[in-house]
């Protein structure tokens, strides 16, 4: 059970337990000098791997090194052997980290969440950052499929549409569920079925043009779809609560072609 | 049942009917995949098994927020791994809690954490 948990944090997803708690430290005696992350973005352990190494006592606390002072590098413990030249540099490059901090003696030393230092750790936050992907390049068009006064089965309508899945012609004809007779639009027009197609052929085009007219306004159609959605919604020069009226518009009109 | 019904179904009942189990226990990869293909056989085949129904859209492309061009539909995996992390949250913070004190009866505590070995995070050790 325990172990379960240990290796869920521990192995499965890296370490990105450890890398998102930081240790604050007020009094600093009760947050270890060398092993916690508590200045600098990574415990000094793993920073000066060699100074770790050397050290004489290695779970000394933060309170006791300042006692001492930083200005002795930080580690006025004692080391195992003499230090070699360039290890005293490391010595001066630690303490030049640590000079500017001051304990706080009414203060206790606390954890922090990094991801949500005010309100600490949340399963929906971790969530999020856990999925977090760096393929959201459409971010921001997709999700105006989602507005509030559409029905569901409208969404998802336009979700399919933007995903370029809805089950037209081509697609089936791809999958091999109709033979190359049958891939004509029901439009009667002379052309396979495609998604961009609700869009250009002569019959619902037509649909298109009578919606601009009503509306007294011209337009260019786009290429593609999302294009058509992403100027439909945010026709140039009008005010920005239209934008929301446009895109019910476009759904209503999708969504009947 | 229509395609937004099972959207519905499976994000607000299916995928809630594990929690309990994700919460406590790192659930293995086998079981994680077989669940998640039930519940990819349920939303686009409506869990009939006559007919065999074409599964549009990747299962990962499902689980996406809806603002990245999915569903929003909950991916286990990462769920369970987070709320196992509530649990390593809790004993670092609540150290009154009965679970930080349970801990410290059976793995002793050592200057203030628990003991390396034990439990998760004994400072980066």
């Amino acid at each position: 059970m325990i172990s379960g948990i240990r290796s869920g944090v521990r192995f499965g997803e890296g370490s990105w337990f450890e890398e998102n708690v930081r240790r604050v430290v007020g009094r600093g005696s009760i947050t270890y000098f060398l092993l916690d992350n508590w200045v600098g973005g990574a415990p000094l352990c793993v920073r000066f791997p060699r100074l770790y190494d050397l050290a004489e006592n290695k779970g000394v606390m933060v309170r006791e090194i300042a006692r001492k002072g930083w200005a002795d590098g930080g580690d006025a413990s004692e080391w195992r052997r003499r230090l070699l030249a360039w290890e005293d540099e490391l010595v001066t490059e630690c303490s030049s980290l640590l000079c500017n901090f001051v304990l706080q003696d009414h203060v206790l030393d606390m954890w922090r969440w990094v991801l949500d230092p005010v309100n600490g750790y949340s399963v929906k936050g971790t969530y999020q950052y856990l999925t977090l992907s760096d393929t959201s390049l459409e971010r921001g068009l997709l999700d105006t499929a989602w507005p509030k006064q559409v029905p569901l089965k409208v969404s998802i309508f336009v979700w399919r549409l933007l995903r370029n899945i809805l089950p037209t012609k081509d697609k089936l004809l791809g999958r091999r569920i109709l033979h190359h007779d049958d891939i004509f639009y029901i439009g009667g027009c002379w052309c396979t079925e495609t998604t961009r197609h609700l869009f250009r052929c002569d019959i619902f085009g037509s649909i298109w043009h009578g919606v601009y007219q009503w509306l007294y306004i011209s337009f260019i159609s786009p290429d593609s779809v999302r294009e058509h959605l992403f100027q439909f919604g945010h026709l140039a020069g009008l005010p920005r609560f239209t934008h929301s009226f446009f895109k019910g518009i476009w759904h209503a009109c999708v969504w009947i072609v | 049942m229509s395609f937004g019904g099972r959207l519905i179904l499976l994000k607000y009942v299916m995928s809630s009917v594990p929690i309990y189990f994700l919460s406590f226990f790192k659930v293995p990869t086998g079981i994680i995949s077989s669940i998640e293909s039930l519940f990819n056989f349920f939303f686009w085949e409506g869990g009939c098994e006559d007919i065999r129904k074409i599964a549009w859209v990747d299962w990962n492309i499902v689980c996406l927020s809806k603002e990245e061009g999915g569903l929003g539909v909950q991916r286990l995996r990462e769920f369970n791994v987070a709320l196992l992390g509530k649990w390593c949250w809790c004993i670092l913070v609540d150290r009154e809690g009965l679970w930080y004190r349970f801990l410290k009866a059976r793995y002793k505590e050592v200057g203030g954490r628990l003991k390396e070995g034990g439990i998760v995070f004994c400072g980066g050790g």
